[in-house]
């Protein structure tokens, strides 16, 4: 049976019962709307997350010494090679950046609080949030910086502000403690408060001169692409032979199995709402070919073969389900565009803060999703006619002539 | 009707003549139609089973691993209330105590409310091991009342809970940063109430692992007194830690006590206490609603088509109902009561499948596999008991109750425009 | 000796009706030759449309061999005897007869379509047989806006459309008036007459019965007269 025909044909008998039809387009457009905007908001949870957890210091592929998760310090520091990143030619590199990070206490006259001194090379920091930073005062001007920079929440608690000093004590490479007082530079807005409470940066020749060591405790690169992940630790892993090279997954595993969860969660949505669909769909369509019973017989009585009627209920189910398909993305899309530029998330904001996402939240519509929910949607359609289908072909010339 | 049976029976005054039926007959009748097209009824039943399973479990899971991600977040720390200075919650100084600790705790601990009450002292202090130090936080807690609001006692892998006055506490992650072992002097020092110097010096008693790096490398717990005198705080206190009978009581409770409480006192619930907790719980709450409601509105519209393509289907036989004289009405009743039992069968299936499962498993608890990382961050427990109750149970049946009714009704009230000549005429 | 279009050796049909068999057709032998016009008669029950049936492969016999244009039906799976239906046989029923969501020019083309001919060719060939049968003006309507009789015609325009060998009609006169059926045979025995296609007809129809140039008549599955 010619393609042409049969589509021709399904499609005027879609027409023959246009509420009822209606009715399931309608039912289907809703399933897919709905899923598509609940995956458009994991989808755009899950890339705040990783977006974050990368920006905030760890980058795509952190470099540091295999002891240094269990015992931050710069007893755990190394010195890189002059010219590592040349072994990166054929990996695009978004940017690198060597620091230390050591835990430190902080003191103003007031108040003492557990911190991280982060000695940094500001010129490098663009692939981290501190190059887009807002600071009140004035940002650190290079490596050789002798003033810190601390989080407005921090100062706050300590009772200090731009231009007052404080007191920093950290451990040296031999254990012992170092300590020495710093002009504060200026003070940063981070869009977490708790990271305005950890982090304290300075020039990072002023903490390798505290901590009499040229050592540095990470390096962390930025790919263009995170799909290079995986070439770039190959490559690393040769030059860094001593050294621990970890990709954000492995660092931040709760956000790594998060962002899988948004992965996984499309298809349980999916299959939970359209599993409720495929009820009706399927009675509509028995319904539609009990009712042509007739036909159907004359149609066998003039020559078309059974798998030609098996084919014209499976093209009605799937054009019924594509129709609905097409509506719900359309839907999904016009519902998702007045909402692509953020939405303000301020209410949810300890939790947004706690699970690393801002208070201005981007929902993602992704297009590869549309079209796995395009497919499976036409899976679906071609798998709920079956039944139907296997109903038609025992409809028998006779049957519809005793009828 | 026999002439004889005729002649017996009592005279009828006259046709009543309304063309409406009683109930009765009408569930007989609408249960036998619901039958002739078995097949669809089976199908749209099973629909309405399918969602209604869905639903009870989701909300039975969603719910029960509320109240295991409470228990275990209030149960780890925060308790279920606190009592703190006013200023305590925003700016955890030193300064802003609350003087006169023992006094309050005892008043605190009468109260028929309150099952446990602990209080604790917390300062930021320099934890020293000969010349190796690191930033810690200082927790003076009762070594007796501590384990009743803490689930931190537990999590002991090495050593005693706090058996001296000198004893500390320590994360293992701390321990083994600082090189220490059970047994070994630990120096604490920080900044006293006044701008003095706090130091004190203790032995490591136990080791603490709870699988949050971040809790067993920065936390020591030491006896309340020696912290008391070490930071100059006298009978002072922090935080008085209060447990209820249950995390859900906690609002209520705190509402009660708060009143008693003296000048520059206040009462958090651990709503207050952890915001981070019941936002995450609201929001997996609307996540949860939406698919809940997507769920009833597929259903409902497939219910809806059914009852379309039936009411479609008997068009004939409408138009001979009204022909012999029944009222429009009286079959818009029928299709709603067929609606009515369709409900009833796919409930029936439903809810038999969900409710035996849930209260199973409800008791049993499941087992959440393969997910540590994520239930550490999240502070799920490691089961999760699936909610039974009235509203976990009853909500999507009686939800999809409605949208059966609806979906039945607003077909059938085609029926009403139906002219009997025409209904006839139509082929069958 | 010509070839029988039709051949039927020994035909038997049995149903099961509620556990009792139903002997819809016991032994029957039977022969059509090319250019015959053949009415089947009988009471209700007596076996002719059943007789119809197995001849067109619609249904199948439990015993006895039958073959159309020297094909033996037994031999053939679904999909052959639906391409035996498609390109020898054709049907006229006595109600149901179009496609409803066809006009009855696309109605006319399907066969064609089916058949896979090409569109311009099917095109003409539809129009000119509608125009033969006097229904050009109506091509282009919907089958529920005409009579029974202009939805017959139309049948019969897609049954012979295709020059087909044999055509089956049950009852063809059913449902019509009688000035309409007898347009209805007039039309029949033309297409017997002018393109030799070969008729069975199964009815009660005296009027039917009256065009056929022979007669056969069945009782309780058997046949009893020619």
């Amino acid at each position: 049976m010619p393609l042409k025909l049969l589509l021709q044909l399904s499609w005027r008998n879609l027409w023959r019962h246009r509420r009822r039809n209606g009715i399931m387009v309608l039912a289907i457009a809703l399933a897919v709307t709905g899923v598509m905007l609940m995956n458009t908001l994991m989808r755009g949870m899950a890339a705040e997350m990783r977006e974050a957890v990368i920006d905030n210091l760890t980058g795509h592929i952190k470099v540091i010494h295999p002891g240094y998760m269990a015992d931050p310090g710069i007893g755990r520091g190394f010195e890189p090679e002059q010219g590592w990143e040349r072994a990166l030619a054929d990996v695009p590199v978004a940017g690198w950046a060597q620091r230390v990070r050591v835990p430190a206490v902080i003191m103003s006259e007031r108040e003492t609080r557990g911190v991280q001194l982060v000695g940094v090379d500001p010129a490098q920091e663009t692939i981290s949030f501190l190059g887009s930073l807002s600071v009140d005062g004035e940002a650190l001007s290079g490596a050789e910086d002798r003033r810190i920079v601390v989080g407005a929440t921090l100062a706050e608690q300590l009772e200090t502000s731009v231009g007052r000093r404080l007191v920093i004590m950290t451990q040296g490479a031999d254990g012992l403690n170092r300590e020495a007082g710093y002009r504060i530079a200026g003070t940063y807005d981070a869009d977490s408060n708790a990271l305005e409470k950890v982090f304290v940066f300075t020039g990072a020749q002023t903490v390798a001169r505290l901590l009499e060591s040229p050592a540095v405790t990470e390096v962390s690169l930025r790919l263009e692409s995170g799909d290079d992940i995986p070439l770039a630790l190959a490559e690393l892993g040769a030059v860094f032979e001593d050294l621990d090279v970890k990709a954000w997954q492995d660092l931040e595993p709760q956000v790594a199995s998060m962002v899988l969860v948004a992965d996984f969660g499309l298809y349980i949505m999916y299959f939970v709402i359209m599993g409720a669909l495929v009820f009706g769909l399927v009675n509509a369509l028995v319904t539609a070919v009990m009712e042509r019973v007739r036909e159907l017989g004359m149609l066998r009585a003039l020559g078309m073969r059974p798998r030609s009627v098996v084919a014209q209920v499976v093209v009605e189910s799937t054009l019924v389900m594509t129709a609905g398909v097409v509506v719900g993305l359309a839907l999904a899309v016009v519902c998702y565009l007045p909402f692509s530029g953020g939405i303000d998330l301020s209410a949810f904001s300890e939790t947004m803060q706690m699970m690393g996402v801002r208070n201005i939240f981007t929902p993602r519509l992704e297009v590869a999703d549309m079209v796995i929910v395009f497919v499976l949607s036409l899976v679906l359609g071609v798998l709920a006619s079956l039944y139907p289908a296997r109903r038609a072909v025992k409809v028998t010339p006779l049957d519809a002539m005793r009828r | 009707m026999a002439a004889a049976d005729i002649a017996q029976a009592p005279p009828v005054a006259a046709p009543t003549g309304t063309g409406s039926v009683g109930i009765g007959l009408h569930m007989r009748v609408a249960w036998r139609n619901l039958w002739r097209n078995g097949r669809r009824t089976w199908l749209t039943a099973s629909g309405i089973a399918f969602s209604i399973f869905l639903c009870v479990v989701f909300m039975s899971f969603q719910l029960g691993s509320y109240d295991g991600m409470i228990d275990t977040a209030t149960g780890m720390m925060s308790g279920h209330m606190q009592v703190q200075q006013v200023d305590y919650f925003d700016d955890p100084k030193v300064a802003n105590r609350i003087a006169g600790g023992s006094e309050l705790l005892r008043e605190l601990e009468q109260s028929p409310d309150v099952v446990a009450a602990a209080p604790r002292v917390e300062g930021f202090a320099l934890v020293s091991v000969g010349e190796r130090s690191f930033g810690g936080l200082v927790m003076g807690v009762d070594p007796v009342r501590e384990p009743e609001v803490s689930a931190l006692s537990k999590q002991i892998v090495e050593g005693e809970y706090l058996p001296r006055t000198d004893s500390a506490y320590v994360g293992k992650a701390l321990a083994t940063n600082l090189g220490l072992k059970i047994g070994d002097e630990i120096f604490v020092m920080g900044s006293a109430l006044e701008g003095g110097v706090a130091a004190a010096l203790f032995t490591v008693d136990g080791l603490f692992d709870t699988g949050q790096v971040e809790l067993d490398r920065s936390i020591l717990q030491v006896p309340l007194s020696a912290v008391q005198s070490a930071f100059d705080l006298g009978d002072s206190v922090h935080r008085i830690v209060l447990m209820g009978r249950n995390a859900n009581d906690a609002t209520a409770i705190a509402e009660r006590l708060a009143p008693a409480l003296p000048e520059g006192v206040r009462i958090l619930d651990w709503d207050k206490l952890l915001p981070e907790l019941r936002q995450m719980i609201q929001m997996d709450a609307v996540s949860g609603l939406i698919i809940y409601v997507l769920l009833v509105a597929i259903v409902t519209l497939s219910v809806a088509n059914s009852f379309t393509m039936t009411v479609f289907e008997r068009t004939r036989e409408f138009g001979m109902l009204i022909a012999i004289g029944m009222r429009p009405g009286g079959i818009v009743a029928m299709i709603v009561i067929e609606a009515l039992c369709m409900w009833v069968v796919g409930t029936a299936i439903g809810a038999a499948i969900s409710f035996s499962l849930m209260v199973g498993l409800g008791i049993v608890g499941v087992p959440i596999a393969g997910l540590e990382d994520m239930a550490g961050q999240f502070m799920m427990p490691e089961r999760i008991h699936p909610e039974v109750s009235f509203f976990t149970l009853g909500t999507a049946p009686l939800v999809l109750l409605v949208g059966t009714l609806v979906a039945g009704l607003i077909p059938a009230l085609r029926v009403r425009r139906l002219k009997p000549v025409e209904a006839l005429r139509e082929e069958e | 000796m010509t070839q029988h279009v039709v051949e039927c050796q020994g035909v038997s049909r049995t149903y099961q009706d509620d556990a009792v068999p139903v002997h819809a057709l016991r032994g029957v032998d039977f022969a059509l030759d090319p250019g015959e016009f053949v009415s089947l008669a009988g009471p209700s029950g007596s076996g002719k449309s059943t007789l119809l049936h197995v001849i067109g492969g619609l249904d199948r016999p439990n015993a006895g061999a039958i073959s159309v244009d020297g094909e033996d039906i037994n031999a053939l799976g679904d999909s052959e005897l639906a391409d035996l239906r498609l390109n020898k046989i054709v049907f006229v029923f006595q109600a149901y007869t179009l496609i409803p969501v066809r006009s009855p020019h696309e109605n006319v083309e399907f066969i064609m379509q089916l058949q896979g001919v090409d569109a311009a060719e099917r095109g003409e060939r539809a129009l000119g047989t509608l125009d033969s049968l006097g229904m050009r003006d109506l091509a282009d309507r919907r089958p529920g806006e005409m009579s029974g009789g202009q939805q017959q015609r139309v049948a019969i325009a897609r049954a012979i459309v295709t020059n087909p060998v044999l055509l089956l009609a049950d009852e063809p006169s059913a449902n019509l008036d009688t000035g309409t059926t007898g347009e209805l045979l007039e039309l029949l025995k033309r297409l017997n007459k002018e393109r030799g296609v070969t008729i069975l007809t199964a009815t009660h129809d005296p009027m039917v019965m009256g065009y056929a140039s022979r007669q056969v008549h069945l009782r309780d599955g058997e046949i009893v007269r020619e």
